[in-house]
């Protein structure tokens, strides 16, 4: 551990805030492990929840040394403090208001180039600042030498090199914002100056607002902030300041528009002394681990067959051990849960038995069955992640999500949603174009998950024996296919073909921190029972209620009744009320088709149903029912999904019409042409 | 001292990285980030971030993310001798 200036072991209790509590700032760029370190210091200790008025996700925890708790507050990944987006604004507005009483910067050491311009804003604002120097262990394999002590002198603040996947330095990083936080470590930041042609205007703007900066503001940082141009800032000042000083300062700032590159100037200049005095490379380095896989998994050809096997492994991974795995939870211990609720209500109403069998034990017992699935999933998807390969399959996809006219940073929660549409509408969070988020949100439910694969997987080798196969990946085809023109025509028709500028580091290979996984993979799965949990188990309770009622057998229900109704609708597909019935229960979730199906057969779920299947519809309608069972609104979780991401009822409105829509249509278009071709 | 591709020269100091860097790619033609590195005595990821920092403030065009082809039909070809 490096200090900038130790003031020895004076053991004085650390000085938290007026609730007893030392309050740590957690500021980064993205993917510089940030939340590694987050969680190796917070564990389990944390939660999420979001920015007020923000859709920006906010995770907090706390920690304990020597009898202080530490509230950790993981801010916004952002690679400056400039009012470019939200999270950029989040991080420096908590940091000015809130006063930490300490923030830890972490940095990249192997990208220190970059990572350094954060940390250059962050030592201008009123915080003490602990460098965290993360990820030693990949610069080190790039051939760098870094010398934390030096850094720590020319930054003016304490430096810990660290490499967290594997938790070293975690210890001396919590240790140093102890010490700093009791005053042990006393830091004098050398922040970066403003090109020398430019520090009389500084100086010139700071005199004219000093009277005027609303607190707790920093004035010598607002003045700063108006010469960079900041337009969050400009504005408090324009609010602020008398109009003759506004004119003045207007006429000020007006005469240097060029003082933005001069502040950046002094910035780089900055690093560049930094990387000049502590970092040594190799003058002609070999060639990095990264450089070398980087050269078939970003090759515009090899790229994407090596994406397209790492999916295919992934999606054979996930259903050979998760699918007997669903199997085993659905015999033994739905099968068997609801066998001994029967057995303990045999003396009640039948009602009574069918509500507790059917409706909560069968709608729970759905979420329960595809959590293997989803766990498994959600770990792979955690794992390419966190050795940084997910980024590399952004850059591949970026010139096919071009033509949607999004980046490929819209791909990752997308492909999530092979896994479940809600964590996939919950994962476009990372994406910072409004605009591109809306559309990602929009576009996610065309993304078959496992739900709807699991009904196709039933239903095809039902219809279509041997040629099951065929027909199932011709099904995920034609969804992506509609996934892809749909974008085309929504950012067309809605958002005019705008694009927003894209940048994306793509991070050093580096290995898996088991517990980060572990971590993703808990609140991934977390978030999917608290959200579709809920719902299913409610809405299901709903569909058995409205298939009993008002007595009798399913074909005289209400449900009937509705699928009787929409039958004239249903025959431009090919599909006589059954079917209808069956979609319009996969609402609530997609696999309740088969069971939906199984009861207004007359038949179980097994083999039973699929001969009786065979039997009763011709190969057109089945195509029709497939086709439309696969871009078929999506479940009610993933629309309050869609609601809550999108802030819109509108929005959460357009996307269930929408989907109906191209449903219907394209089942209207296979089924005419099954029937013109004889089937 | 360190030597332009026209043959001028000047010492550190003369001018910041960064207003160097702009003097640099205003002379036009073609650079490698790893030769502006070395006129500007930095390193290339510094070179890198200043030149997606220029983008992003509208003073330099992205023309394409990566160029995989080599100078072979490029369009600008014939404005640089690699």
């Amino acid at each position: 551990m490096s200090t900038c200036h130790s003031l020895g072991e004076t053991h004085v209790a650390p000085t938290p805030g007026s609730d007893g509590v030392v309050t740590v700032a957690l500021a980064g760029q993205p993917n510089v492990g940030k939340s590694t370190v987050f969680n190796l210091l917070t564990g389990l200790d944390q939660h999420v929840g979001n920015w007020p008025g923000k859709t920006v996700e906010r995770k907090e925890g706390t920690f304990t040394r020597n009898g202080v708790t530490y509230r950790l507050v993981d801010l916004p990944g952002t690679y400056s403090l400039t009012a470019n987006s939200a999270e950029e604004v989040i991080a420096r507005e908590f940091i000015i208001r809130e006063r930490p009483d300490v923030v830890v910067a972490v940095v990249d050491a192997a990208i220190l180039e970059r990572s350094l311009y954060l940390a250059a804003e962050l030592l201008a604002l009123p915080a003490p600042v602990v460098v965290g120097l993360n990820m030693m262990d990949v610069a080190r394999q790039e051939g760098m030498e870094i010398q934390p002590q030096v850094l720590s002198e020319m930054l003016g603040v304490p430096v810990v090199p660290m490499i967290a996947t594997r938790g070293i330095g975690v210890p001396e990083l919590a240790e140093t914002v102890e010490r700093v936080a009791r005053g042990d470590i006393v830091c004098a930041p050398h922040p970066p100056q403003v090109r020398a042609d430019h520090r009389q205007v500084l100086q010139q703007i700071e005199e004219i607002v000093a009277s005027h900066v609303p607190p707790p503001y920093p004035a010598d940082w607002v003045a700063l902030k108006l010469l960079e141009g900041d337009a969050e800032i400009t504005r408090m000042m324009q609010e602020s300041l008398p109009s003759e000083s506004w004119q003045r300062l207007h006429d000020v700032l007006r005469a240097h528009d060029d003082a933005l590159l001069a502040v950046a100037s002094g910035r780089y200049e900055w690093i560049g002394q930094m990387i000049r005095t502590a970092v040594t490379r190799p003058r002609a380095g070999p060639i990095s681990l990264t450089e070398r896989l980087d050269r078939w998994a970003t090759h515009p050809l090899w790229g994407l067959l090596v994406l397209a096997a790492i999916l295919g492994f992934t999606f054979w991974l996930t259903y050979a051990v998760g699918a007997p795995l669903q199997g085993w939870l659905d015999t033994y211990v739905v099968g068997g849960l609801g066998g001994l609720a029967r057995a303990a209500l045999a003396g009640a109403p039948a009602w009574l038995s069918g509500l507790v069998v059917d409706g909560i034990i069968g709608g729970a017992g759905t979420v329960l069955t595809f959590l293997p699935i989803l766990v498994i999933f959600f770990a792979v998807m955690g794992m390419l992640e966190d050795v940084g390969y997910m980024a590399r399959a952004a850059f591949v996809m970026d010139g096919f999500m071009h033509l949607m006219g999004l980046h490929g940073k819209s791909f990752l929660p997308l492909f999530l949603g092979f896994g479940c549409n809600v964590p996939a509408v919950l994962g476009t969070r990372v994406i910072e174009s409004r605009r591109a988020r809306l559309l990602t949100i929009l576009l996610a439910p065309l993304v078959p998950c496992t739900a709807r694969m699991a009904v196709i997987a039933f239903l095809a080798p039902a219809f279509f024996g041997s040629a099951a196969t065929l027909v199932s990946w011709g099904m995920v085809a034609l969804a992506l296919v509609v996934l892809a023109l749909s974008g085309m025509v929504i950012n067309r028709l809605f958002f005019r073909g705008q694009r927003a500028a894209f940048i994306m580091e793509l991070p050093l290979y580096h290995l898996p921190n088991w517990r980060t996984i572990g971590l993703l993979v808990w609140q991934r799965s977390l978030a999917f029972v608290r959200k579709a949990g809920t719902l299913i188990v409610v809405v299901s309770v709903l569909v058995w209620l409205l298939s009993a009622l008002p007595g009798g057998s399913v074909e005289q229900s209400y449900l009937a009744a509705v699928g009787r109704w929409l039958e004239p609708v249903g025959r431009l597909m090919g599909l006589d009320w059954r079917l209808l019935v069956a979609l319009l229960t996969s609402f609530v979730a997609k696999e309740n088709s088969i069971a939906t199906l199984s009861v207004l057969m007359g038949t179980g779920e097994g083999e039973g149903l699929a001969a009786m299947l065979a039997m009763t519809f011709p190969i057109s309608t089945a195509l029709a029912f497939l086709t439309v069972q696969m871009l078929f609104v999506p479940c009610v979780a993933t629309i309050a999904a869609v609601r809550q991401e999108t802030g819109s009822y509108r929005w959460a409105a357009f996307s269930l019409v929408f989907l109906l829509v191209v449903s219907m249509v394209v089942g209207m278009a296979v089924y005419r042409a099954a029937v013109a071709v004889g089937w | 001292m360190w030597v332009r591709g026209n043959g001028e020269t000047w010492e550190r100091g003369d001018g910041e990285m960064m207003e160097r860097l702009l003097a640099l790619l205003r002379e036009g033609g073609t650079w490698r980030v790893s030769d502006l590195a070395k006129a500007l005595d930095t390193t290339p990821a510094l070179v890198q971030v200043m030149l997606d920092d220029l983008a992003r403030k509208g003073l330099l065009r992205q023309v394409a993310a990566t160029c995989n082809k080599g100078c072979a039909g490029c369009a600008l070809s014939g404005r640089c001798n690699p």
